[in-house]
């Protein structure tokens, strides 16, 4: 654990090297808390009128809670680490990750720690925060279940990206491109949707990431909600389990 | 002469590349479909009024939005690689990326044609063609001129992932690949207008749909594209003076 926290000590004095990454964590702020939200105002007039049945508080609130979501997988440096395993220097160092006293994925994880992602996310918790103020919203216990869930699951459906690019190198690519394309739909008011697009966007889990929680601010969550985002959680952590001892496995076999 | 034998050779490996990583081109062709699907079936599901179902296939499948970062990520590695072997290509280090690039992705280019162009037949659309080809060219031309404005400022943050990542979502956003501009306030869409994204994803989707030339779009791109080519010659030259100092 002590290297572990080296580790993470020199990664932080490194990044404020790059102040580039810094500024991308508040451009990428300003789009969760300001861009994004000001269309909806556009698009409900002035947030005057609903768009399909949502109050334009709700449609601003979920590019806030995504944008949360976003942060907590982008500290564990999760993009940077796909983009370090694509290159073939990349993949050749991993097998060096398995010889760390610690987890091989925590040892990774902590080698790309994002610093600037810390401090986006409790900016982004103060602006949700001054939101709900604004808004007469206040934060449910059913808000903080279904929001970790999200990030749980989330960081899960990553987690087998980096995974497959260890063990298959680059079929990874189709995995992170869908969850690429897709993460940004959570910005979409998808609750409620019906019938097969409701299972669709159910499987990719976008509702566990930004709608669920964000409706669950200002509606209860029914027992079935709860139960889903629980089920989800745990699949998923099956999976990446049973993935994990399989790339474990096939590096053993090779005498990694 | 000796530049266009170069510059095809550029094109060729490209192709080359691309056809020996069967399993990207074909997840990528995937990937453009499911996406194309959910989001046409999320809003078809909120708006049933509107045909969103031929406009999010005609944005997902035409618009080849890979394509500029991947050049830009592949430029990013050579400056910061130290220009080791700048000279020793008879065409320039972005020529040589950009056409290795147009090669690659004109594979995918192509596949993501012939399925968008069976799925929006088989929807009782009738795409245009010829609008398709001289957009799809405009829509390239821009992503290059772009890919050179922002891989130049590697010289000075030493990485440019943070910069690619907020453009896309930008252009996301405000392009009309996730909300459709169609919603849009028409006095907020025409203010967008001026600006290089929904001239790049909104417009030309439509008018491949509609069978009309987008010409004040392309005139868009081309401004866009001019601008960028020389703010990014700029800084490129500012960032070689740099490099060099350094002994670069």
């Amino acid at each position: 654990m002590n290297l572990f926290l080296r580790f993470l000590l020199v990664k932080i004095k490194e990044y404020n090297q790059y102040k580039i990454e810094y500024f991308y964590s508040f451009l990428m702020l300003f789009v969760d808390v300001a861009a994004v939200p000001f269309m909806w105002y556009l698009i409900t007039d002035g947030g005057s009128q609903a768009l399909f049945g949502w109050e334009f508080k709700y449609l601003a609130v979920l590019p806030m809670v995504f944008g949360l979501a976003f942060a907590f997988a982008e500290i564990i440096g999760i993009f940077d680490v796909w983009y370090i395993l694509s290159s073939s220097e990349g993949r050749k160092t991993i097998v060096t990750y398995f010889y760390k006293p610690v987890h091989p994925l925590i040892m990774i994880y902590g080698m790309h720690i994002n610093p600037s992602s810390i401090m986006r996310l409790f900016a982004q918790i103060l602006f949700l925060l001054a939101f709900m103020h604004v808004f007469n919203v206040s934060l449910s216990l059913g808000f903080v279940f279904l929001f970790a869930c999200g990030v749980l699951v989330l960081i899960n459906l990553l987690n087998y990206s980096v995974i497959l690019l260890i063990a298959y190198e680059r079929s990874a690519e189709f995995l992170s491109s869908i969850i690429w394309s897709m993460l940004r739909y959570a910005d979409l008011p998808i609750t409620h949707l019906k019938g097969f697009t409701a299972i669709l966007t159910t499987i990719f889990p976008l509702v566990f990431i930004a709608a669920l929680p964000s409706s669950a601010l200002f509606i209860e969550p029914n027992i079935y909600e709860y139960a889903g985002a629980g089920i989800a959680v745990i699949l998923t952590s099956i999976i990446y389990f049973v993935l994990w001892m399989h790339v474990k496995g096939r590096y053993e076999a090779v005498g990694g | 002469m000796f530049a266009a034998r170069s510059i095809k050779a550029s094109f060729v490996a490209g192709v080359k590349t691309a056809i020996q990583y069967k399993g990207n081109v074909f997840g990528n062709v995937i990937s453009s479909i499911i996406s194309a699907l959910v989001i046409a079936f999320i809003w078809a599901s909120l708006s049933p009024q509107h045909d969103f179902l031929t406009y999010f296939i005609a944005v997902n499948l035409f618009i080849p939005l890979h394509f500029f970062f991947s050049v830009v990520m592949d430029y990013e590695r050579k400056i910061r690689a130290g220009w080791m072997l700048p000279f020793a290509k008879p065409v320039g280090w972005f020529s040589y990326n950009a056409f290795l690039k147009i090669g690659s992705e004109s594979v995918l280019i192509v596949l993501n044609f012939i399925v968008g162009m069976v799925a929006l037949y088989l929807l009782g659309a009738s795409p245009s063609v010829p609008v398709y080809i001289v957009s799809i060219i405009f829509v390239i031309m821009y992503e290059i001129c772009t890919a050179y404005l922002i891989s130049s400022l590697t010289y000075f943050t030493y990485s440019v992932w943070g910069i690619r990542v907020f453009y896309n979502i930008i252009q996301n956003i405000f392009g009309g690949m996730v909300i459709p501009l169609a919603l849009f306030p028409p006095a907020y869409l025409q203010m967008l207008s001026i600006l290089p994204f929904p001239n790049k994803i909104h417009y030309i989707a439509n008018a491949i749909l509609d069978g009309n030339f987008p010409y004040s779009s392309y005139a868009v791109l081309l401004a866009w594209s001019l601008l960028f080519i020389a703010i990014g010659y700029a800084i490129h030259r500012v960032g070689m003076r740099k490099f060099e100092s350094l002994g670069g």
